[in-house]
């Protein structure tokens, strides 16, 4: 029984591993040039319309001002509602937004399964048995999130099977691995589903074992079913990273970094140090006229020796 | 080959066959009154180009890569292209897009979401090879392979079981320009993936790597820029005479003896043209100097090598001209000592010298750059001219250039213009942000090579000039004049060729022409209209 643990802690850190390797990738790639798109969301009222500072005379004299209310609420509206599907693609908004909507829930059942029994362990709340408000708080935001999750999940993961399975657009472009995520997911919330309609005891059960992984207690889990879900929980999160599921992260820079960054750089600061650091990196580009082996500062500073040879 | 068996990406890899036959009768129909228009047939290469030239993507040439080359070539070729991949996903070598471009590799979940915001896949009547994500996907599949080394199990899940060779490549590289750049696909993407900046940066390894680059934005552009000052060929000396000219015609014009400032050191603002409008658009450049003199604006333009045409042509293709040409601009400005740069009616040469160059500039070379628009709207308001926006009664819509607005969010300045001065001021659908690309950028509108126009005119012009026709629907009659303001050169070229090719001022009125044209017209000084009614 103690291989069920180890597996299931050995999941959870490869899964850790990989997603903070991949933020930390992203995170770390140097400074780029500035490509964004408006609207950008922080843009004061100008937002309304897609304007931005630019639109301003003499904008350069002040520091840009940012409404990072405005930003939440625009991240808020996209990463729940997936706003974007919606406005252009309303025939795939239809399942992928109960399909994401269901993983977000059920990410959120497992969290407050968590802190209840972290809670539980320092004896703030029961997690057997409802004693008080918390407790059933607790109990029942458990029920309704985990219940709710996963009839969104099973029934946008069939939704979008069947679209990607039938839609000349996305045949020519699928692969194995699209239906591979789908039905692993949709395999997922089936197996958790039946164990919760059959095994009265099961979400208990639950609890317990995440207890038990905490306190590193590895004693016996006896529920076949129960079993079945913790292998295939630990299975997907080991094979999460290595997909395209892993948007859910990179979409953070996709917009922060990328279509919402507007950063203005002003003489002496870090933006311009990052710039100065970026300039001296080496090329190696190699058509004619790229100055192979000299710094970009170089490269921009210097003409081709076509242009020079012939110039003025 | 027709459209329908392209079976599988992998048909894009297969040897001697041309993989499309683009077919005008699968192009949406345009409104009144061209329902019964059909687009002449596509001129094809002649038979010494079909010999020479790759042009197995769709018979359409605009990079002119090599055909015949021995097996022992094209290896090299296939070599040299995975060297430059190398570079591309490298830190050292492409700090300048390289976050963003591996988070578009990375994470598209091909959700078909851009597909329909892509005025050329819609234009050809949703040819495949025109989806937004297609040479994204062939690129993806080919850095799975080749540059990951994905193993074979990974590989066949992943679908990246594609083989590379230099046919693949060079329809590849023509893909890359059948894209726009107007980025609606990324704007549109839920995830944030740019498809245009993907086949931005296939062209910039086709030309960092392999040295291959469309004549027009190579050698007949960023090169001649550095070499003679314009990417025209225009040198600081030919330009004195055609700035004089210009001077002689705006006063039979108007009236106006106006001496345009040159090399005026400390000024306020370095005026900077895209040199398109001497050449073909002097209007431009006079309406400029008159609302810059009439509002007292000490101000200048430069006749010094780099200082007076502001095209960039490096933002569509190749980031180390791009930074020399920025870096020329700059230059200059700081050697006049003026307080800004201000960017005439060019969309992209906005984009390349305010955001895109605020992160190749540091130090001293930090000096303000503006757009034109915010000024225009300054002076306009400012009371110091006198209008009659009765001289603009007539049908206006408004152009909006994507590199200016979608990608640098210069919305309202222009349009509060002409809502003040245009009477009949209408908008396009959509417009703004929104907006859909002329057809023409990212170097387009000056690629006139062998039968590229006829792409251009038949697919990306087309979604283009249904939006004109649509908003001009209540007044389409040929003998009321309507205007297409458009406020940037490249755009304006791709107007003049498009308009011609679709006969449109004889069939519905239509010209087309700068903001600044518009405010002159409206000045109560003016005796006689600015605006002549012919397409030019």
């Amino acid at each position: 029984m103690i291989l069920i643990y180890l597996f299931t802690y050995s999941a959870v850190f490869v899964f850790a591993i990989m997603v903070i390797s991949k933020i930390f990738k992203y995170a770390n790639t140097p400074v780029h040039v500035r490509w964004e798109l408006y609207p950008v969301a922080h843009e004061p009222k100008r937002n309304k319309y897609g304007g931005s500072h630019y639109e301003e005379e003499g904008f350069w004299k002040h520091k840009a001002k940012k409404d990072h209310i405005a930003e939440l609420w625009a991240m808020f509206e996209e990463i729940i509602f997936l706003k974007g599907v919606y406005v252009h693609n309303k025939k795939l908004w239809f399942f992928s937004f109960p399909f994401h909507l269901g993983l977000y829930l059920i990410t959120a059942t497992f969290m407050i399964i968590v802190i209840s029994v972290i809670l539980n362990l320092f004896s703030l709340i029961n997690i057997n048995a409802i004693q008080n408000t918390a407790d059933y708080i607790f109990h029942y935001l458990t029920i309704l999130f985990g219940y709710a999750g996963l009839i969104l999940t099973f029934v946008g993961s069939i939704g979008l099977i069947i679209q990607r399975a039938t839609d000349k657009k996305f045949k020519f472009y699928n692969t194995p691995m699209d239906f591979i995520n789908l039905i692993f997911i949709l395999v997922l919330v089936s197996s958790i589903s039946i164990t919760l309609i059959f095994s009265n005891s099961s979400l208990l059960l639950s609890k317990e074992f995440v207890k038990n992984l905490i306190t590193f207690n590895w004693v016996d889990i006896t529920n076949g079913l129960l079993i079945l879900n913790i292998i295939l929980i630990s299975l997907f999160l080991l094979y999460f990273p290595i997909t395209r599921m892993m948007h859910l992260f990179a979409k953070y820079f996709t917009y922060h970094d990328v279509r919402w960054e507007d950063e203005q750089n002003i003489k002496g600061s870090r933006l311009e140090k990052k710039v100065k650091e970026a300039l001296n990196f080496g090329v190696s580009w190699s058509a004619p006229h790229m100055k192979t082996g000299k710094t970009w500062a170089e490269v921009a500073t210097n003409f081709p020796d076509e242009v020079k040879n012939e110039k003025r | 080959m027709k459209k329908d068996d392209l079976k599988s990406i992998k048909d894009f890899t297969k040897v001697n066959e041309q993989i499309v036959n683009l077919n005008p009768e699968d192009f949406f129909k345009l409104p009144h009154p061209y329902e019964d228009w059909i687009n002449p047939p596509f001129r094809e290469l002649t038979d010494d180009q079909k010999n020479r030239l790759e042009h197995s993507l769709d018979g359409f040439s605009s990079l002119a890569l090599p055909k015949s080359q021995t097996d022992e070539e094209k290896e090299k070729l296939v070599a040299k292209f995975l060297s430059g991949l190398k570079k591309l996903l490298s830190k050292e070598d492409n700090w300048i897009l390289l976050q963003p471009l591996l988070l578009s590799m990375e994470n598209c979940v091909k959700c078909q979401t851009c597909s329909e915001e892509c005025p050329i896949f819609t234009s050809s009547g949703r040819e495949e090879i025109y989806r937004p994500i297609f040479r994204g996907e062939v690129l993806r599949r080919i850095i799975n392979k080749y540059i990951n080394k994905e193993n074979i199990i990974h590989r066949k899940l992943s679908g990246s079981d594609i083989d590379l060779n230099w046919e693949t490549i060079a329809r590849l590289a023509e893909l890359s320009y059948r894209c726009t750049l107007c980025r609606r696909c990324a704007q549109a993407c839920p995830i944030g993936v740019d498809n245009g900046l993907i086949s931005r940066e296939i062209r910039k390894l086709m030309s960092q790597e392999l040295g291959f680059a469309p004549e027009e934005l190579h050698n007949s552009g960023s090169m001649k820029q550095l070499k003679t000052g314009s990417s025209t060929g225009t040198n600081p000396t030919a330009l004195l005479d055609i700035i004089e000219f210009i001077e002689e015609d705006l006063k039979d014009l108007t009236g106006f003896d106006i001496k345009m400032p040159l090399n005026k050191k400390g000024a306020d603002v370095l005026l900077i043209h895209n040199f398109g409008e001497f050449l073909a658009w002097p209007e431009n450049i006079m309406a400029f100097a008159i609302i810059f003199e009439k509002a007292g604006i000490n101000w200048t333009m430069s006749s010094e090598m780099g200082g007076y045409d502001s095209v960039n042509y490096g933002l569509w293709y190749d980031d180390a001209q791009l930074a020399r040409v920025a870096l020329e601009h700059i230059r200059v400005a700081k050697d006049l000592g003026v307080n800004r740069i201000v960017m005439g009616e060019c969309g992209h040469a906005h984009k390349a010298i305010m955001p895109i160059a605020d992160r190749i500039l540091v130090d001293d070379s930090i000096i303000p750059r503006e757009s034109g628009f915010p000024l225009l709207e300054e002076i306009v308001f400012s009371g110091k001219i006198k209008f009659d926006p009765s001289r603009n009664n007539f049908p206006v819509t408004l152009h909006d250039p994507c590199n200016a607005v979608r990608a640098m969010g210069i919305v309202e300045p222009q349009r509060h213009i002409l809502r003040y001065l245009c009477p009949q001021f209408r908008e396009m659908e959509p417009h703004g942000v929104h907006n859909y690309c002329c057809g023409g950028g990212s170097g387009f509108a000056i690629m006139q090579g062998k039968n590229f126009p006829d792409w251009r005119n038949g697919i990306s012009f087309r979604t283009k000039f249904k939006q004109i026709l649509d908003a001009f629907q209540d007044k389409i009659d040929p003998s009321i004049y309507k205007y297409v303001c458009s406020p940037c050169s490249n755009c304006k070229g791709t107007f003049r060729d498009g308009l011609t090719y679709y006969n449109a001022f004889e069939k519905a009125g239509i010209i087309y022409g700068g903001l600044v044209e518009l405010i002159v017209n409206a000045m109560v000084d003016l005796k006689k209209p600015f605006i002549e009614w012919e397409l030019k």
